[in-house]
């Protein structure tokens, strides 16, 4: 069988040596570059990937190996400091000695490699090949051409890198972080040999454009790098190769194969199918991945291209999807990092390195224990030497309250958090979501019910889905019999069952507003430690922060400036009769095209904080009944991080928190403050081993 | 966790009459469900039409659709429908509904698939204002309409499950696949304020007589899924190692119902399958 591979990067070599040492293949590697041409520097290799390598060709494992260099220290450079952390095991090579060892072995097992073929598609394609394999990069020609096969999608980042080289081992892998006047510049540096490091310097589109770097050509890129990482380079210069400042994409393919032509079977392999951010440090390591696992699939369907493809893509796109999130999670931590430049160095180190939610505080414990208990002490606010707690079972302030852990948990739920929040307390009858809803008048609990944990009360007003049915039989269902009319911010229907509601007057506005005061005075009549001001879920006041259900034109309606102002002066008028600390719950995403973004979050928090408001609870969703939330693990935190950095407000935040080491990890990094867990697993997971333990520590005990 | 089995209603060329058969042997090879699933292009049974047929020879399984393709039904007849095998089997009807993965069922039905989200979310919300408000008749069995479940793990669909339904149904795969599921199904269930639990199913093909035919059909039933196939293949339980090994993990996983579809419409399977289950239970 002919099989043509186009690209010979590590990918494409690797595939052919090991097609190669496989009777029944003829393997062509066609090359656009001289031999002995690269544009990188060095690649990162796992351990778990080592492993792979050595098992299927361990004689090409023996020559890659004399040339790996192996560390596990990663430094950190922050504020001018440096933090050590150890415990990371890492291996990288030059990608020109990877790819002189590949090819070598390739030519040695009879690979024909052509280079400096100039690569057409259709030339290719007709060249009487049985399978080809491209290898050609992101950029890949052979995949343009049959695009509709694969449906590649593209996604930007709002970043720009420029991929340099140091003519010295850096001791560790390094991240730099240095501020200047234009903005924040980053860097990721690793050694790759006993001559050099990779040297990635990466910024924010805007600092970079700020800093004039559109304009900029090879020479002054450098230069300006030199200058700004000056003191890190001890005297040495920056080397380029043909390097330039890019946008990294991050490719997604549906499909990774064709069989259906014109000509033989298409597979894409490496960067050609995928991509995920060098900050991970994986696209070589996934590339040389596939390489193996198409050649097993092969094995296992020899000569079979039509049942080989499939199992190759069956195999590889759900660990390569893995790392994407993975990836996706960490270059996110690097567009957002300048919020949290102003962490402690453990905390930042310690944020920094659980970033792309792969390494979890648990994880760290084992990897650099002194470094996790740095954090942990920070987030314990205690000095060396007395006893650290977990940081989810250290204290916290909130507005002059002292809560014993930063667990949060229902009223009626197992006790042990040092928080208990009760269900939403409707501020009126017609605020009400369902009759059976507890109201101030009517709460349905009396103070002597309560455990001896903190409690905060949280006051709702439902708006728009105000008059449903409870919520066993399904949420937002009219009530029908006995329903009244519904007030809103705008006369929109909240499903296509209810009928509109009345956009609110002056008068119905006072009326809230009053609402809202008389149940702030009623929480502190029945002692609540805490108030909660609900203005998430979809009800009356969230609907005014969303551009999705706030159509108002008087000045209550339009950009987020106006849009907060009702809101805002029901909170101010709370404010002035409830003295004790103060939540405000809010959305901070809509799950929705066109709904509150990021920086209108911020926003939001910041007004709240600027009238007094303790503490933001992050919520989503809620606003559009067909929104698209994406509930994986911790799914709001990168928000409320956001909030929390950005804003300087404590946040609470629940959504998908499972385990006490979520919280660790969340409350160790400076990410959160406060976290609701999930009751059913806090039951299940936290819960029961605390309990049999004699519970958590409480205020009064 | 209890143990259901699917009709043969989509494996083309079977004996119509061997639908009755199957869930009369089925019954009384002591499974708790039978399980039915939705195709419009293909040779396969109208699911209700054939728990209807299961409904008239047994008188204790649960009838179940997993899942039924909702959008491309009329709400108020679907209602209806539901409501008479309802009341046929005296309360045994649990109505899965899904998107299901295939634009050409849409098509086939002359419906325009892209608004396909929005309707089932609705769809939901008033087949139980049908159930209860009584207009459309029969009155169903079960007090207010059999139960909801809704089959598909994205963010959109979890939603949907946890404002309007009552139980998931996992779509199948390994049981790493479903832990990470429910966990999601759960984390939606507490983004809404939802009280109470989501009942939590699943499902897997097995094929104790003739795997390879069954390998075969499952080729072919997935050819839409491209590659995905393989996947379906490779996890198609044909030994009594791996229905061992899948219902040990799965009853970890805290699944409360799996129900196990056949790839061959050989009625021998049905005793097959309770043989095997008994043995490693």
């Amino acid at each position: 069988m002919q099989v043509a591979v186009v690209g010979a990067g590590p990918a494409g070599l690797y595939f052919a040596v090991l097609m190669a040492r496989t009777g029944g293949y003829q393997v062509t590697v066609f090359e656009r570059n001289p031999k002995g041409a690269t544009y990188g520097w060095g690649v990162v290799f796992s351990e778990g990937t080592l492993s792979e390598l050595a098992e299927i060709d361990h004689l090409t494992y023996l020559d890659l190996e004399r040339a790996l260099v192996r560390w596990s220290t990663i430094d950190i450079y922050h504020r001018g400091e440096r933090i050590r952390s150890t415990g990371h095991p890492f291996s990288a090579i030059s990608r020109r000695t990877l790819l002189s060892v590949l090819a070598r072995r390739a030519v040695e097992l009879g690979v024909d490699i052509r280079y400096q073929q100039p690569v057409e598609p259709p030339d290719v394609l007709d060249g009487g090949f049985d399978l080809v394999v491209a290898a050609d990069g992101v950029n890949s020609l052979m995949r343009e051409t049959r695009r509709g096969a694969f449906s590649p999608r593209f996604d930007v980042h709002p970043t720009r890198y420029i991929w340099l080289g140091l003519p010295r081992p850096l001791p560790a892998f390094t991240f730099i972080f240095e501020e200047t006047p234009f903005g924040l510049f980053q860097v990721h540096g690793y050694p790759y040999d006993a001559s050099g490091s990779t040297f990635i310097v990466e910024t924010a589109t805007e600092t970079w454009r700020q800093a004039g770097l559109h304009e900029a050509n090879e020479a002054e890129s450098l230069a300006f790098c030199e200058k700004v990482f000056g003191d890190h380079l001890a005297g040495e210069q920056l080397h380029s190769n043909r390097s330039s400042w890019t946008a990294f994409v991050t490719l997604r393919s549906r499909s990774w194969f064709d069989l259906d032509g014109p000509g033989p079977p298409l597979v894409l392999m490496g960067d050609a199918a995928h991509t995920a951010h060098f900050s991970i440090g994986s696209g070589t390591k996934l590339a040389m991945e596939d390489a193996a696992s198409l050649y097993r699939s092969l094995a296992a369907h020899p000569l079979d291209p039509a049942a080989a493809l499939p199992a190759y893509q069956a195999d590889r796109q759900p660990p390569v999807a893995r790392f994407q999130d993975a990836a996706r999670d960490s270059a996110g931590y690097f567009e957002g990092v300048r919020d949290v430049l102003d962490l402690p160095p453990e905390t930042f180190a310690f944020n920094l390195l659980t970033r792309s939610g792969r390494v979890t505080h648990l994880d760290m414990q084992r990897r650099d224990p002194a470094l996790t208990m740095a954090a942990d002490r920070w987030a314990a606010s205690v000095v060396a030497g007395e006893v650290v707690p977990p940081p989810a079972m250290t204290r916290l302030e909130v507005g002059g309250l002292m809560l014993a852990n930063r667990l949060v948990g229902r009223l009626g739920d197992l006790p042990g958090p040092g928080l208990l929040m009760t269900t939403a307390q409707a501020v009126s009858d017609e605020g009400r979501f369902h009759p059976g809803q507890p109201t101030v008048a009517a709460p349905g609990w009396t103070p002597s019910d309560l455990t001896p944990s903190l409690i905060g009360v949280v006051l709702s007003h439902a708006g728009p889905r105000a008059s449903c049915r409870a919520p066993e039989d399904g949420l937002d269902r009219p009530l029908g019999e006995g329903d009244w009319d519904t007030v809103a911010c705008s006369a929109l229907s909240y499903t296509p069952s209810h009928p509109p509601s009345r956009p609110a007057g002056s008068a119905d506005l006072a009326a809230v507003a009053d609402a809202f005061v008389d149940g702030a005075r009623w929480a502190a009549e029945v002692g609540a430690q805490l108030l909660v001001v609900d203005a998430a879920r979809g009800g009356f006041l969230a609907g005014f922060f969303s551009p999705l259900t706030n159509h108002r034109r008087d000045d209550y309606g339009g950009d987020i400036s106006q849009r907060v102002r009702y809101p805002l002066e029901v909170v101010g008028a709370v404010r002035e009769v409830w003295r004790g600390p103060l939540a405000v719950a809010f959305s901070a995403t809509d799950w929705a095209k066109g709904g509150t973004t990021p920086p209108e979050a911020v926003a939001i928090a910041a007004s709240l904080k600027g009238i007094g408001v303790d503490m933001v609870e992050i919520c989503g969703g809620g606003t559009v009944v067909d929104a698209e939330p994406d509930y994986r693990r911790g799914y709001l935190l990168s928000l409320a991080t956001l909030v929390r950095n950005r804003v300087r407000l404590p946040v609470l935040v629940g959504g998908g928190f499972w385990t006490l080491d979520d919280v660790n990890t969340a409350v160790a990094g400076g990410r959160a403050d406060l976290l609701y867990l999930n009751p059913y697993l806090y039951r299940r997971v936290v819960g029961e081993p605390y309990a049999e333990m004699g519970g958590f520590r409480t205020a009064q005990d | 966790m209890r143990i259901g089995i699917g009709l043969p209603t989509t494996i083309p060329g079977r004996d119509p009459s061997l639908i009755a058969a199957w869930a009369a042997r089925a019954e009384a090879a002591g499974f708790t469900s039978l399980g039915v699933l939705d195709r419009v292009r293909y040779d396969a049974l109208e699911p209700l039409v054939s728990l209807a047929v299961a409904a008239a020879v047994t008188e204790r399984v649960r009838l179940v659709s997993m899942v039924l393709i909702g959008p491309i039904h009329n709400t108020a007849l679907l209602a209806r429908q539901a409501a008479t095998v309802d009341a046929l089997s005296k309360g045994r009807l649990t109505l899965g509904l899904g998107l299901g993965a295939r634009h050409d069922d849409y098509l086939a039905s002359n419906l325009d698939p892209t608004s396909r989200g929005k309707v089932l979310t609705e769809q939901l919300a008033r087949l139980r204002d049908h159930w209860e408000d009584g207009q459309i008749g029969p009155v169903p069995a079960q007090k207010g309409g059999p139960d909801l479940w809704v089959g598909g793990a994205g963010g959109s669909s979890l939603l949907r499950l946890a404002r309007l339904a009552d139980g998931y149904v996992h779509g199948g795969g390994p049981a790493r696949s479903f832990s990470s599921a429910i966990a999601r199904v759960r984390t939606a269930w507490e983004d809404v304020g939802r009280p109470g639990r989501p009942q939590l199913w699943a499902q897997a093909y097995f094929g104790l007589g003739d795997g390879e035919a069954g390998d075969a059909y499952l080729r072919d039933y997935y050819a839409f899924a491209g590659p995905f196939a393989e996947r379906i293949v490779a996890a198609h339980l044909k030994t009594q190692g791996m229905i061992a090994d899948y219902l040990r993990a799965y009853r970890e996983a805290e699944c409360e119902e799996l129900v196990l579809l056949p790839s061959t419409a050989d009625l021998a399977e049905v005793d097959r399958l309770a043989d095997v289950v008994g043995q490693v239970s």
